[in-house]
C-alpha cells in the first residue's frame, strides 16, 4: 500500500510544482537545469523508494507511475479543459511580425531566445523575417517566418 | 473526446490557445512562487522538521529541563533530552507513558537505566547518578509512522504532556 501511496503522492507533487514553476522554454535547456533535473531525479529516487529496495517495491512503482501516466493522458482527451490545466496553453509571442512583449515577459522568454529558435528552424537573420513565434505547450518555440504565406 | 479544430484568430493563425486562462495562470503561478518562498522559510525555521528553532520544544518538567524534538519526519531519529542541575540523592525515576512506545520505537538511552519496569501508565525508567551532579539522560527515539504522537512525561513526582509531531 505504501509504495502506490508514495507513487502517486511523488508523481502529483512533482507534476503540479513542475506545473507551477512555469518552466516553458524545457526544450532549451541550459546546464543549470540539467543540475536541476539530475538533482530533483536523485531526491525523487529516495523518496519513491524509501528503504525498500526489493524488485517488487520496483515493479509496484513502476506499473503505478505507468497507470497515473495512461490514467491522466485519458483525462485530458475526456476532458479539455484538465489538459488545459495539466499542459497549459500555446501562446502567441509574435503575431504578424509584431512582438507582444507582455506575452514575452510574462512566459520569461527573450527575443534572443525567439531569434535562437528562428536561425535553428529556418536560418532566419532577423527578427522582423518571422511572422509568428508561438511557445508551445510543450516548451517548444515555433517559428513561422514571413516568407512561408507566400510559398 | 474533443475533435473541434483549432480557432482561427484574426491575424490568420490557427491555433487552440486559451489567453484568459493563460493569464490566470500566470496569476496562480506567481501566488505559487510566494508560496514556495513560504515552504523555504517554514523549513528554515523547523517547520519541516530535521532542524531549525521551531523543531525543538522545552518543558520543565519537576526539577529537570526537557529539550526534545517536537516536529520530527517519519522513519528518523527523534531526542528526548532530560537535564538535571543537581541529581536527587535517591535517583530520578522517569515514566514515559503508553503512547510513546506506539509512536516511537526505543534506539538507546544514554546512560543506560539501572532499571525498566512496566507501570501501570507506561515504561517507568530507573537512574542513578552522584547525588548534587548535573545530571543529563538521553533518549533517541525513532517515530513509527506519520501523525500526532502524544505522551505523558513524568520526572520525580511531576507530570507533563509531551507532543511531537511525525511529518511523513
Amino acid at each position: 500500500m505504501e509504495t502506490v501511496i508514495r507513487g502517486a503522492v511523488i508523481y502529483f507533487v512533482l507534476l503540479i510544482v513542475l506545473r507551477l514553476s512555469g518552466r516553458r522554454t524545457i526544450t532549451q535547456m541550459t546546464p543549470f537545469d540539467l543540475v536541476l533535473l539530475l538533482i530533483v531525479a536523485e531526491t525523487t529516487q529516495q523518496a519513491l523508494l524509501g528503504n525498500d529496495f526489493s524488485l517488487t517495491n520496483a515493479f509496484v512503482l513502476i506499473v503505478v507511475l505507468f497507470t497515473l501516466d495512461i490514467g491522466l493522458s485519458y483525462i485530458k482527451l475526456w476532458f479539455p479543459k484538465a489538459g488545459l490545466v495539466m499542459d497549459g496553453s500555446p501562446t502567441v509571442l509574435i503575431a504578424l511580425g509584431k512582438p507582444d512583449y507582455k506575452q514575452i515577459r510574462k512566459s520569461r522568454v527573450t527575443l534572443d531566445d525567439i531569434s535562437v529558435a528562428a536561425r535553428e528552424q529556418h536560418g532566419l537573420e532577423r527578427l522582423d523575417q518571422i511572422k509568428f513565434a508561438v511557445l508551445e505547450a510543450d516548451g517548444d518555440l515555433s517559428i513561422i517566418p514571413e516568407s512561408s504565406a507566400a510559398t | 473526446m474533443n475533435f473541434q479544430e483549432p480557432k482561427i484568430r484574426s491575424d490568420g493563425l490557427q491555433i487552440s490557445e486559451s489567453l484568459a486562462f493563460q493569464r490566470t495562470f500566470w496569476r496562480v503561478e506567481r501566488l505559487a512562487w510566494i508560496g514556495f518562498a513560504v515552504i523555504i522559510v517554514a523549513a528554515l525555521l523547523g517547520l519541516t522538521g530535521s532542524g531549525g528553532p521551531l523543531s525543538q520544544g522545552k518543558l520543565q518538567v519537576g526539577p529537570a529541563d526537557v529539550t526534545y524534538t517536537r516536529i520530527v519526519r517519519w522513519q528518523t531519529a527523534a531526542r528526548l533530552s532530560i537535564t538535571m542541575a543537581n541529581v536527587p540523592p535517591n535517583g530520578v525515576n522517569i515514566v514515559l507513558g503508553d503512547s510513546y512506545s506506539s509512536g516511537f520505537s526505543l534506539d538507546s538511552i544514554s546512560p543506560e537505566p539501572k532499571a525498566v519496569d512496566l507501570i501501570a501508565d507506561g515504561h517507568q525508567f530507573q537512574f542513578t547518578g552522584q547525588p548534587g551532579t548535573r545530571g543529563r539522560i538521553e533518549f533517541d527515539l525513532t517515530a513509527r509512522s506519520p501523525g500526532r504522537v502524544s505522551f505523558d512525561m513524568t520526572v520525580g513526582s511531576e507530570t507533563r504532556p509531551v507532543t511531537i509531531w511525525v511529518l511523513p
